[in-house]
């Protein structure tokens, strides 16, 4: 069983021994427990009890768009993005978050940590965001990482490309979409290595 | 916030709820598990929907650990919270806490939904003598659940530092520069997060 972080860097000694022994078997309950599982994007949604507790709680198959409509659709969505997903490193490293979604790596970056705080909308429809990502592969010179939100997990509409350095690495960035058109906290990190510019390796995903 | 959630897949055409507000959410943090149980048997959606939030990863969980396939496990969810939804008037809270009773009612329905498997019951690997035995993959399983639950009550800014030392790997100094705060402030929320889990899970600290 992993053993988790070391109780006496976490505590400190300025506790009483009575405190200290609470808090131990608390450390210990979480180190037994282990990480709570990850929520599928269909999951983290709540479901509306009236309609689909009697009815079929069946799994929908996923409708096939029209690969016309589909790629408009697509291209549309990575103009806009392009267009209002601009990200700037900023030494602003604070947000008013109203949501944080932790992000951990993929099998292609297991290291990888990072999170996301969306700030509130604006009066013009803008959703600031906050990125943080650490342990994140430096990548050769014409290589970038891309924000994107995603759809059924899948990464649809791009909101923001950045670099990493050493250490931590912080960017601001907005995006102007419906978010209701995305999976709840479904933002994920995807790697774009020189001349390969597909959304296809994620590096990062929600926990 | 006022952002609604997508509709899952798993909802009948046009079962699309009101938008939902985190702020509400946030308001039912006080409110007791028994108490939104009550309040579910009552047809309360805003309390049907705070039980999900409180409890839709520990009970994943748990489904997950007992039947080894997400997809079996996310169909023990939603038949869980469709039994909460159906039931939840039985609860009687003389009898016990709300936590006990939404575990028994999980823990039925992952059973179910284990016995409806397809697989051919075939040979498993037999278990080395050191493996744990029923009583003890049982026990850690509620140890699991309280827990999980009990991460989902703290508040976010002391879930975040505990969630990014124990499962997350980092160090204090590392969470500190991950999340640009002196680490002073790290120790702080560290402590409180403890101390406030500990008085949740007191129970089980007995």
């Amino acid at each position: 069983m992993n053993r988790g972080p070391d109780f006496e860097e976490l505590v400190g000694k300025e506790v009483s021994a009575e405190e200290r022994e609470r808090l131990r078997a608390a450390h210990e309950l979480l180190v037994q427990a282990g990480p709570p599982p990850e929520l599928s994007p269909g999951m983290e949604a709540v479901p509306w009890p009236e309609e689909a507790l009697p009815a079929t709680w069946r799994r929908r198959r996923p409708t096939q768009r029209r690969p016309l409509v589909r790629a408009v659709a697509l291209a549309s969505a990575a103009l806009v993005g392009f267009l209002i997903g601009h990200s700037t490193t900023s030494p602003t490293t604070s947000i008013e978050a109203q949501r944080t979604v932790n992000l951990h790596g993929t099998k292609l970056d297991r290291d990888a940590i990072g999170s996301l705080e969306l700030g509130k909308k604006d009066s013009n429809g803008n959703w600031p965001m906050l990125l943080r990502v650490t342990r994140l592969k430096q990548l050769p010179e014409g290589g970038y990482y891309d924000l994107y939100l995603t759809r059924h997990g899948k990464p649809i509409a791009k909101c923001g490309v950045f670099n990493v350095g050493r250490g931590v690495t912080v960017v601001r960035l907005s995006a102007s979409y419906d978010l209701n058109h995305f999976d709840r906290n479904g933002w994920v990190v995807t790697r774009q290595l020189p001349g390969h510019h597909k959304p296809t390796d994620i590096v990062l995903k929600p926990v | 916030m006022g952002l609604s959630y997508a509709v899952p897949a798993a909802m009948p055409h046009g079962a699309r709820r009101e938008p939902s507000s985190d702020d509400a959410l946030e308001i039912e943090r006080d409110v007791s598990d028994g108490e939104l149980i009550r309040r579910v048997a009552r047809k309360d959606s805003k309390a049907f929907e705070a039980l999900y939030r409180r409890y839709a990863r520990p009970v994943f969980g748990l489904a997950l650990r007992r039947l080894g396939d997400r997809m079996k496990a996310e169909d023990a969810v939603q038949e869980t919270f469709a039994a909460i939804w159906r039931s939840a008037r039985t609860y009687a809270p003389d009898r016990g806490a709300g936590a006990p009773w939404l575990y028994a009612v999980a823990r039925n329905a992952i059973v179910d939904r284990g016995r409806t498997r397809s697989d051919p019951p075939g040979e498993g690997p037999e278990l080395p003598a050191d493996e744990p035995g029923p009583d003890e993959r049982a026990e850690a399983s509620y140890v699991s659940w309280r827990v999980h639950r009990a991460l989902e009550g703290l508040p976010h800014n002391e879930r975040n530092v505990i969630e990014l030392a124990y499962y997350g790997g980092l160090s204090q100094s590392e969470v500190a520069d991950f999340l640009s705060i002196p680490l002073g402030t790290v120790k702080t929320r560290t402590r409180a997060g403890l101390g406030r889990l500990a008085d949740l899970l007191e129970g089980e600290l007995r």
